[in-house]
């Protein structure tokens, strides 16, 4: 008997979703002050250092302080540059890969503060029936390397540079002071001082104001887009990179419907349109952050699995579209008793 | 990624590289001075017994040394994981300095310091941090010391700090007992002097005041506070069974206030700005996202 006949994984995520929002943001405050501290400070998900409730917090903070100040600060002091300045960068690395290889690119469709509050923003967006805009094969090509250019600038150039007094020290942890999540986190624990614009400096009024700027564009744009900033997100880079090491993986087989049906493709929030078109590893995209979705809608039975190893946790079934179907369509909107059809396809 | 991109990267990587390796650095000197957070300045503010760090570039010793206090050594306390034995160390002092390291090079976090004047009567501490994971310092700062004892009950975490108009608690014990109902004197580099009263549980709040000179608010603009701060010590003097008076200190450092140098509505104004920029994406016609 398959289990997903009885739950769905669409609403099983998003209990997920919401259980770990209260958890990452308030989980400090219920569960001890030193809680961020005691779990790992290398969660794969852009949950904030800056809230000062948070349980655990983003791998990218303790990334970007060791370029800043181990290894470019110890490029500068060659004489003293050792393993010593290298190795809390490996540990950091290690202690990302180790979450990592348990849950995969998952951290960002299951975990991920700022991916939850997305996708609830574009719940919104549905309620308020404002329209869809979707990112097709030749822009969202177009895209896609924006997220490497955020890793390699704001995550390890920066920080390099900083380190190596190049850059303002506002620079240190540049993609912190430019991330959404960094306003929209900590406003969410009633605190605005991430919000606040730091008047100082050139560089931290410019940071401030592309972080603000950027929060508000996110929050709106999300209502008509899905997940607008996870696109460009650096995490997402630093999963893609490493995403082939963990057992957890989405898997497509080949299969005669594929062509004309693409339904799987609809309901992929990230707009990859490989998981369509192609099959095998390739259809594994490095956009992908297994939400489960495309599984859900893709209506033949086991053509697209989500496995660990060998175990299949979910895979596509015709019984189970049918019913996810009736109660949401695969954009998100409400289905109103009729399954969509796509053109060509008949059952 | 496509080889444009692959191409891209390394252009990006090599131009960053070259503009690294051709910008003028700054020196060591210069470099340390924006790091010289504990470089306290003169404590002519206070008569109280202190610990001070001073600072350097090596991130694995803290040189601690006592002022206004005749002690023969230091006793540092590192944080341990809950359950376990919280062993305290002695570091020996010369010319009235010690080094503090932490305990191997993995475990940072913070470390309880305190010294104790050879008569045994006053108590001087302070708390210093090795930026590496660490465990909580719950054990730590519940460990019990023998004679007259101030400390927090409470430290910052990642991101946070003492800062003026924020409240944190700290407790006064005797022999790791709490002392209600004895005055604790506050003072400030900034020239504030406030004595509060320890309630049932030996535990006083405190308030830091918002005292700095503008000159101070200004320095350091980095947003998780490279801002010196400036010195505070709370001390509290009680006399024993036979009269003999007893002085506990612990001194730190705390930061202007959230909203010091930054303003809210500026940030207000530019989210707003983000929204508005985004809001013809509600507006547009629906893009049913047909394939070819």
């Amino acid at each position: 008997m398959n289990i997903w006949n009885k739950i769905s994984l669409g609403r099983l995520r998003l209990g997920v979703q919401l259980f770990m929002l209260v958890f990452l943001l308030y989980g400090g405050a219920i569960l001890g002050h030193y809680l961020a501290d005691k779990i790992s400070g290398t969660l794969p998900a852009l949950a904030c250092a800056y809230d000062e409730q948070t349980s655990d917090y983003c791998v990218l903070i303790p990334f970007q302080h060791q370029v800043h100040h181990r290894l470019g600060e110890g490029l500068v002091r060659l004489q003293q540059f050792s393993m010593n300045l290298i190795i809390p960068l490996l540990f950091t690395l290690g202690s990302f890969l180790l979450l990592f290889m348990v849950l995969n690119k998952a951290f960002c469709g299951w975990i991920c503060p700022l991916g939850t509050v997305q996708e609830l923003m574009y719940r919104l967006g549905r309620r308020l029936s404002r329209p869809v805009h979707r990112l097709m094969p030749g822009k969202v090509e177009r895209v896609r390397p924006v997220k490497w250019l955020v890793l390699l600038i704001l995550v390890f150039g920066l920080p390099l540079a900083t380190g190596l007094g190049v850059t303002p020290h506002a620079a240190g942890d540049a993609f912190c002071q430019v991330c959404p999540s960094r306003i929209i986190t900590t406003l969410a624990t009633g605190n605005a001082e991430q919000l606040a614009v730091n008047t100082r400096g050139w560089a931290d009024l410019a940071f401030g104001a592309l972080r603000a700027f950027l929060a508000g564009f996110v929050i709106i744009a999300a209502l008509a887009v899905r997940q607008p900033f996870c696109r460009i997100c650096p995490m997402l880079a630093l999963h893609a990179t490493f995403r082939r090491l963990s057992p957890t993986r989405l898997v497509k087989r080949q299969h005669d419907r594929c062509e004309k049906c693409g339904i799987c493709h609809q309901a992929c929030p990230m707009d990859i349109h490989e998981i369509w078109h192609k099959d095998g590893s390739s259809a594994f995209h490095e956009d992908c952050t297994l939400c489960g979705r495309c599984a859900e809608y893709c209506p033949d039975d086991g053509v697209i699995e989500i496995k660990v190893g060998p175990l299949t946790l979910f895979g596509s079934s015709r019984d189970y579209y049918r019913a996810r179907i009736k109660d949401e369509k695969p954009d998100g909107n409400q289905s109103h008793r009729l399954a969509l059809r796509p053109k060509g396809v008949s059952r | 990624m496509s080889k444009k991109g692959c191409l891209g990267l390394i252009l990006a990587t090599w131009l960053l590289a070259t503009v690294a390796h051709t910008a003028p650095q700054k020196t060591v000197a210069e470099e340390d001075a924006t790091h010289h957070v504990y470089a306290v300045p003169e404590h002519a503010w206070t008569i109280q017994p202190v610990l001070r760090r001073d600072s350097g570039f090596n991130r694995g010793l803290a040189l601690v040394r006592t002022e206004r206090l005749d002690a023969a050594q230091l006793s540092v306390l590192p944080a341990t994981e809950a359950g376990k034995q919280v062993i305290e160390m002695q570091v020996p002092l010369r010319n009235g300095k010690g080094a503090v390291r932490p305990l191997g090079k993995r475990q940072g976090g913070w470390y309880r310091v305190t010294a104790r004047s050879r008569d045994g009567r006053s108590r001087a501490g302070t708390v210093v941090y090795f930026s590496n994971p660490g465990p909580a310092p719950r054990e730590m700062l519940k460990h019990p010391l023998s004679g007259l004892d101030l400390s927090p009950v409470m430290l910052p975490r990642e991101h946070r700090h003492y800062r003026a108009r924020d409240t944190w608690p700290f407790v006064l014990r005797l022999n790791g007992r709490p002392v209600a109902g004895e005055k604790v004197l506050l003072e400030t580099a900034g020239g504030t002097r406030e004595v509060l009263v320890t309630d049932a549980q030996g535990v006083v709040e405190v308030t830091f005041p918002d005292d700095f000179r503008q000159e101070q608010t200004q320095a350091g603009g980095h947003g998780h506070g490279h801002n010196p701060g400036q010195a505070f010590v709370l001390s509290a003097t009680i006399a024993d069974e036979n009269g003999h008076t007893m002085t506990a200190a612990f001194n730190f450092r705390y930061r202007p206030h959230a909203y010091s140098g930054k303003s809210l509505w500026l940030g207000a104004g530019f989210a707003l700005l983000g929204m508005l920029s985004a809001t013809p994406l509600l507006r547009g016609r629906e893009d049913k996202g047909k394939v070819k």
